[in-house]
């Protein structure tokens, strides 16, 4: 019923110009089926929120989209080529920012940003260029030389989402990239995705915290039990809500959420 | 090959970055080196092949035999030192043997030369018998044996000169046999038969064969303590592996566009890199600083590359293998210990038994000192030790094959 749901709400945006098509992907490990034929599609340019309970299964669909893990069934395809049939291609189009700190710590961070332009192929001095404009735009140009070992935690976060930006890909998929930074890096990543966003890349965004994905999605989708239960605009899904309860901005997309994946407490 | 490069020199990059590391990496080596080097100087030293034997010897005869058997085991030369302590009763000679202060006690009896020179023929009664000492079940002590090879070699002398002019007499009193009056010289005709027993050295040719090995303490020490090392190092193959997947970089690497063989082989080749120069460094400073022996440059060289393979491709297939980092230890401990122990590192190879032998051929170590002692030490060519280095390239390869069938390259993830 739900799931009938999604699927309605996402024929009712015919997207724009589709940079990313997710159809049926399915996993299970074992016996627990982790994602459940989960299809959506993202234009070009958008930026597209995936929310969802821990263990909702948001994070094994971001995994098989990017060619990490072998779904059991399904395809993704990026720019129109497949992630399961052209591996290699699809992923020189996305970059992912994962959830923990992917980077070497002893290395500094222009360091760091160096061997991952190296491993995508880019030319010496091009990713040198690169690598400066992107700490530029994470604004840690001027620590550049120093140990990341050294970094807070946010600049550690912004060089996460420097790294995935060194190839330029066209779909970006960040795994809940605030997790622990303080207000002011959480602004500045918030900035720097407003500016990707206005230079036409895609962004898939997952996060726990509802006022990002206000701020932040054109569109959202929520999951749980491996399903996506709900998609649309912020307007559309507000307009979901049990009307007996009074749902408000700023916290209405916290309480939808509430309202659809339910009180109790998740692994 | 661009991005394996890559993956190596940014492992290569971290190891250098870590300078007290590689101080250590080289430093304990050399100080193991060093102490066990000195400590077993002489176990290898040309000096240390004299053997040297104490003699309880208690002669209350007093004549011939016993003249004889001093005689024969007044020896002082460079491969033997026999040392005779006399003693007044054969109670003594006992209790010196039995406190091992002597290796062994001889006692020759009063009447024990008349008793002999009555000849073979005649059974010596055995108080009269020369009695030798030794720790019970020590048949197998080189120094028992010596003495007793010496001892027996006289007393064998001595009766069969008698038993030679008795011959001689028995011949001349048969019926029919005339030998003129005091023609028959007893003295010399057993003095002849002494010499000529003494005198094989004359008929038997000594010829050596080959080249008598050359060792320097350090010849084994350097090679054996540098391969033991070496293997100690699979520990940071396997934690840098297991590190990445742990930190998240090893799955941004594999989201990125790369060939898996050229994700492990970076890793593969950052450590033989890492493991080589360590190596190269301790034989550089065992040559200069220690002296030893290197007939044969390229296939010193080699060995050390092949070695450094090996070593490097069992630690990526000892990290496909286990499952987290407490696993590590245990395992590279023992197969570094085993692998030590049975191919060489702490001994000569050629010491121990042959089916010992075959079984290190499991380990790397047994192919590496093997060919190090075949080349530094017995002086063996090129060709001879090219068995050895080929073993230890096919060695790392197979490994490394084995490692990419089941290196986990996604841990299974859960659903989040």
């Amino acid at each position: 019923m739900q799931e009938s749901l999604a699927q309605q709400q996402e024929r009712s945006h015919p997207a724009r110009s589709t940079s990313i098509e997710v159809q049926k992907l399915q996993k299970k490990f074992g016996k627990h089926e982790a994602v459940k034929e989960v299809s959506f599609t993202i234009a070009t340019g958008e930026i597209f929120g995936l929310l969802g309970p821990n263990g909702a299964g948001k994070s094994t669909t971001i995994n098989m989209m990017c060619g990490y893990i072998q779904p059991d069934s399904g395809d993704t395809t990026i720019n129109g080529i497949s992630v399961a049939h052209n591996s290699r291609q699809a992923k020189r189009q996305l970059g992912v920012v994962p959830q923990e700190m992917a980077l070497y710590t002893d290395l500094t961070a222009i360091e760091n940003l160096d061997f991952f332009g190296e491993i995508y192929g880019i030319p010496v001095r091009e990713r040198r260029e690169r690598a400066e404009d992107l700490l530029r735009l994470v604004g840690l140009y001027e620590r550049r030389k120093e140990a990341i070992r050294n970094f807070s935690g946010g600049m550690q976060r912004r060089i996460n989402i420097a790294i995935a930006l060194m190839h330029r890909p066209s779909f970006l998929m960040m795994d809940e990239p605030t997790v622990g930074v303080d207000p002011q890096s959480r602004e500045h990543i918030f900035t720097t995705i407003e500016q990707l966003r206005s230079e036409g890349t895609t962004i898939l965004y997952t996060t726990h915290y509802m006022e990002e994905a206000e701020r932040l999605c054109d569109r959202i989708a929520i999951m749980d039990e491996g399903q996506i239960i709900a998609m649309g605009t912020l307007e559309e899904l507000l307009a979901l809500r049990d009307h007996t309860q009074e749902l408000r901005r700023p916290h209405g997309l916290q309480e939808l959420f509430i309202q659809l994946t339910g009180k109790t407490l998740r692994d | 090959m661009k991005t394996l490069w890559a993956i190596a020199k940014k492992d290569i990059m971290h190891v250098v970055k870590d300078k007290t590391a590689l101080l250590l990496m080289i430093a304990v080596p050399l100080a193991v080196i060093t102490v066990i080097g000195l400590a077993f100087s002489s176990l290898f030293n040309a000096n240390s092949g004299q053997l040297t034997i104490s003699v309880a010897l208690s002669d209350q005869d007093n004549a011939t035999v016993g003249k004889a058997i001093k005689q024969a085991l007044n020896i002082h030369t460079k491969d033997l030192d026999i040392t005779i302590t006399t003693y007044p009763n054969a109670e003594r000679v006992r209790q010196q043997v039995e406190a091992s202060n002597e290796s062994v006690g001889i006692v020759i009896p009063t009447g024990a030369s008349e008793a002999i020179n009555k000849g073979a023929s005649q059974a010596i009664p055995s108080d009269k018998r020369v009695q030798f000492y030794t720790l019970p079940n020590n048949s197998s002590d080189a120094r028992v044996n010596v003495i007793r090879m010496i001892v027996d070699k006289v007393l064998q002398t001595q009766l069969i000169s008698n038993e030679s002019v008795r011959q001689v007499y028995q011949v001349c009193n048969q019926p029919g046999n005339h030998c003129a009056p005091n023609t028959i010289n007893g003295p010399a005709i057993s003095g002849a038969v002494i010499q000529a027993t003494n005198a094989t050295e004359n008929a038997l040719q000594p010829v050596s064969a080959g080249k008598a090995p050359e060792i320097n303490t350090f010849d084994q020490v350097i090679p054996g303590y540098a391969i033991f090392f070496a293997l100690f190092g699979l520990n940071s193959v396997a934690a840098t592996i297991l590190q990445e997947k742990e930190s998240g970089t090893f799955r941004r690497l594999l989201i990125a566009p790369i060939h898996k063989y050229a994700l492990l082989g970076g890793k593969l080749l950052a450590q033989f890199v890492v493991t080589l120069v360590q190596i190269g460094i301790i034989f550089a400073i065992g040559y200069f600083v220690f002296h030893m022996h290197v007939p044969d440059w390229p296939a010193l060289i080699l060995l050390l590359f092949g070695t450094s393979f090996a070593a490097t491709g069992l630690g990526i297939l000892i990290v496909s293998l286990v499952r987290s980092r407490r696993q590590i230890n245990p395992v590279v401990t023992l197969v570094t210990l085993v692998t030590s122990a049975l191919g060489g590192s702490w001994w000569p190879l050629y010491m121990e038994p042959e089916w010992m032998r075959n079984v290190a051929r499991v380990g790397i170590t047994a192919w590496a000192m093997e060919g190090l002692n075949n080349s530094m030490l017995f002086g063996k060519s090129f060709m001879e030790v090219l068995p050895n280095i080929i073993a230890l390239f096919v060695y790392g390869l197979i490994c490394f094959l084995i490692a990419l069938r089941f290196f986990r390259f996604q841990e299974k993830t859960a659903a989040a």
